[in-house]
């Protein structure tokens, strides 16, 4: 079925009468650009082989024109190939495909799931209001939608797909549901984003489950009125309307509009898909099986790095990997990295898969340590070098130093006896590592720390009419920011953020304590997030109720274009997961979410393992995007919710006992 | 030239103005005895038989098609397919369930 699924759908529209595909190159354009719809996928890719001509996915394309040659790119680098794929085409064989790869879980006990039908039909009427609230994404992915219900056989089409999806899915899930967990780590390696709909199969799918539970359960009742409270707060800032933001690499998990039906649709989903997978997590938690968990995780991480570099190799294999495994965007092309350094591979982020290596090494070696030895096999420990290959290319800094750190917390904890050794051990490294931080790497003064983080900020905001003084240097490079404040037709120009932390940086008390600016600046130095920070310092303009509440969930395009700065094309994400989450619930949500981290933190503290992978996560999240990615998202929740599985071992066992399991 | 006219209309070493052809009312299209009447449609689900193969390129050219499949809606055919699918998979499950049921009250 599976290779069915991966031959079929490029045997569609292949007329005996189509005329045979030449080799594309330069000379062949003109025959290729007055033959659209004609020449056959697999004709093309017959003719091609070996061809370094990237091939690209034609959205828009009509069922008929699928699977075709439906036209050329041309550049002075390279010749691209756009293969037609459709909308309601894409939808059913991406899913049939990943269904049928979630099929091959092994089955487990029945759980009995109830309501099927009505959670099927509910997930299906959440997919419509979807559609209707973000229709310019969709018509830029197909010619002829319209959100228009009648007669309007594609929106039919989609819905009834939709439907056979989910119930197909909560079907599968019974028969394997006390597994699922188990294979969870494979999401790394199929993402689940749909081509030519900003859908995530496994959001889309874990809400139906999450609809099902709250139809069942009271306090998920309680909860969803809190979230529809939530988004009438939302619903009112909806007043300038966005029509499109182009969601690129975070598809599939964040809105591509910004109206009061789009809010609706993202806080639901959002819910839902939580409640879902957090029902999921915890019925099943307990019957986890860390030794598989912990193959898998090796298996995915290492099948990920290979299919990252066999995306590389070719077009063909590129084109397949974006759209079998349902990539946010096209896999990288080249081996070679690119900005910092970083190599992101079939991944849409190298900071977030970056996380992920890190976490499978944490994991495995974690264990490694605690055993004082390595229990796996040879293709494991294979598929470990995988994965410290992956972590090298995706170059992410504080996934590296945060594994270094808290293994090496791991071999204090469980090789030194002695409790006083282990506090001067901790207090002293404390100290030590900053202190040699200062002093053999060039961090800037205090002052200069705080200035770099206002004139990144600044740099992006449209004040270009200074006057430059006899050296030609403006007031921002002379350091004059009060005074850039101070002037009237700069009012709208800066952001309120920017406008504070200015002000903070110029006003505070001079008491030896760093304030602040100076805080956020010395955090953001060597965590090389000084840029990045300082534009969404420059953009991130809120009023009091969405500093407050947060413009919705899963929503940043109000962050993005409301306040016009200089980086307002292309997509500038914040760079910290906690960031994101300030744009999308407001102070609240954030305050919440780390007062609930907090008293996990405390409550379960002779836990060190939980304690250390929550740790893990924390000190990664505050500096990177992951969090808006599906896959990263759900490991977060599992990981955060672990508590489950160790509050059960230690009913009967002591913390060494556990950790000998993990 | 639209690569579709040679496709559908054949080879020729004819080089059409259809610029003329369209511009001047009067125009009349010889039919050529030699060349096999071809049928024609638009999206509009007209039919015309053309009789030369310059006749044809015209008509070709303004977006006409041979074949009957291009006035189908795929879009309905697919709907009623995944109704038909979607359907029989329902039924089945119900069949099932009650299948089920009996064989416990047995």
């Amino acid at each position: 079925m599976l290779t069915f699924c991966l031959i079929f759908p490029w045997l569609l529209n292949n007329e005996s009468a189509a005329t045979n595909a030449p080799r594309l190159n330069e000379s062949s354009i003109g025959s290729y650009e007055s033959s659209i719809c004609t020449y056959n996928f697999l004709d093309f890719v017959t003719e091609n082989l070996n061809s370094e001509n990237p091939i690209k996915p034609d959205k828009t394309s009509s069922i008929e024109c699928y699977s075709k040659i439906n036209g050329i790119g041309y550049s002075q680098d390279s010749i691209s190939a756009y293969v037609g794929t459709n909308i309601n085409l894409d939808l059913i064989i991406q899913s049939l495909f990943w269904l049928l790869l979630f099929s091959l879980i092994p089955v487990s006990n029945t759980y009995s799931i109830k309501k099927i039908e009505i959670s099927a039909f509910l997930g299906t009427l959440l997919f419509l209001l979807h559609l209707r609230s973000e229709s310019l994404f969709y018509q830029l992915n197909s010619k002829i939608f319209s959100a228009d219900l009648e007669g309007n056989y594609l929106i039919y089409s989609l819905l009834i797909t939709v439907y056979f999806v989910l119930l197909t899915f909560i079907n599968l899930c019974q028969k394997r549901f006390y597994n699922i967990l188990n294979y969870l780590p494979f999401v790394f390696v199929i993402a689940g984003t749909y081509n030519t709909l900003n859908l995530n199969f496994f959001v889309v799918c874990f809400a139906s489950l999450g609809i099902m539970r709250t139809l069942t359960k009271r306090n998920l009742q309680l909860a969803l009125l809190a979230v529809l409270m939530m988004n009438k707060l939302w619903e009112v800032q909806t007043i300038n309307e966005i029509t499109f933001f182009d969601v690129d690499k975070i598809k599939g998990f964040s809105s591509s509009a910004y109206n009061s039906d789009s809010v609706l649709y993202w806080s639901l989903i959002f819910f839902f898909f939580s409640a879902g997978f957090l029902f999921l997590i915890n019925k099943t938690i307990s019957m986890l099986n860390i030794d598989l968990f912990q193959k898998n995780l090796l298996i995915s991480g290492g099948v990920s790095v290979i299919l990252s570099v066999i995306s590389a190799g070719g077009a063909l294999e590129n084109f397949l990997t974006y759209y079998y495994l349902g990539l946010n965007k096209s896999p990288s092309r080249t081996l070679e990295s690119v900005s910092g350094n970083a190599w992101r591979g079939m991944s849409s982020s190298a900071e977030g898969v970056g996380e992920f290596y890190a976490f499978v090494l944490l994991v495995v070696l974690g264990m490694a340590i605690k055993n004082k030895q390595f229990s796996l096999g040879l293709p494991y420990i294979l598929f470990g070098f995988l994965n410290i290959y992956g972590l090298y290319r995706a170059n992410n800094f504080a996934a590296v130093s945060s594994l270094f750190v808290l293994l090496g917390s791991i071999y204090v904890l469980f090789n030194i006896p002695s409790k006083k050794i282990r506090v001067l051990l901790f207090v002293s490294l404390s100290f030590l590592i900053p202190y040699f931080y200062q002093a053999y790497s060039s961090v800037p003064t205090t002052q200069e720390l705080s200035r770099n983080l206002i004139k990144e900020s600044l740099k992006i905001s449209y004040l270009d009419s200074f006057d430059k003084n006899q050296y030609g240097q403006t007031a921002i490079e002379e350091n004059r920011f009060l005074e850039i404040l101070q002037q009237e037709e700069n009012e709208e120009m800066i952001s309120n953020t920017l406008n504070y932390l200015i002000e903070k940086y110029h006003f505070s008390e001079r008491n030896n304590l760093p304030n602040l600016t100076t805080s956020i600046s010395a955090v953001a130095y060597p965590i090389n997030r000084t840029k990045v920070w300082g534009i969404f310092i420059g953009k991130y303009d809120p009023s009091l109720s969405s500093l407050l509440f947060g413009t919705g969930l899963n929503q940043l395009s109000n962050y993005y274009f409301a306040h016009p700065t200089k980086v307002n094309s292309g997509l500038t994400l914040p760079h910290s997961a906690v960031l994101s989450y300030l744009v999308y619930t407001g102070l609240l949500g954030v305050l919440t979410f780390f007062t609930f981290i907090i008293y996990k933190l405390i409550r379960y503290r002779f836990m060190t393992t939980y304690v250390i992978i929550t740790l893990f996560f924390l000190m990664n999240i505050i500096k990177s995007d992951s969090l808006l990615y599906v896959n990263n998202f759900m490991l977060f929740i599992f990981a955060i919710n672990l508590d489950k599985y160790f509050e059960k071992e230690y009913t009967n066992q002591s913390e060494e006992d556990v950790f000998l399991q993990l | 030239m639209n690569a579709n006219i040679e496709k559908i209309c054949g080879e020729s070493e004819l080089t059409p103005d259809f610029d003329a052809i369209a511009s001047n009312p009067a125009f009349v299209f010889d039919p050529d005895l030699s060349y096999e009447t071809l049928v024609l449609y638009n999206s509009d689900g007209l039919i015309i038989n053309v009789n030369s193969w310059l006749e044809c390129a015209n008509y070709v050219n303004g977006g006409w098609f041979a074949s009957i499949n291009n006035l189908i809606n795929y879009e309905k055919r697919l709907f009623f397919i995944l109704l038909f699918f979607t359907t029989s998979y329902i039924t089945i499950e119900i069949a099932q369930k009650l299948r089920g049921q009996k064989n416990s009250k047995k």
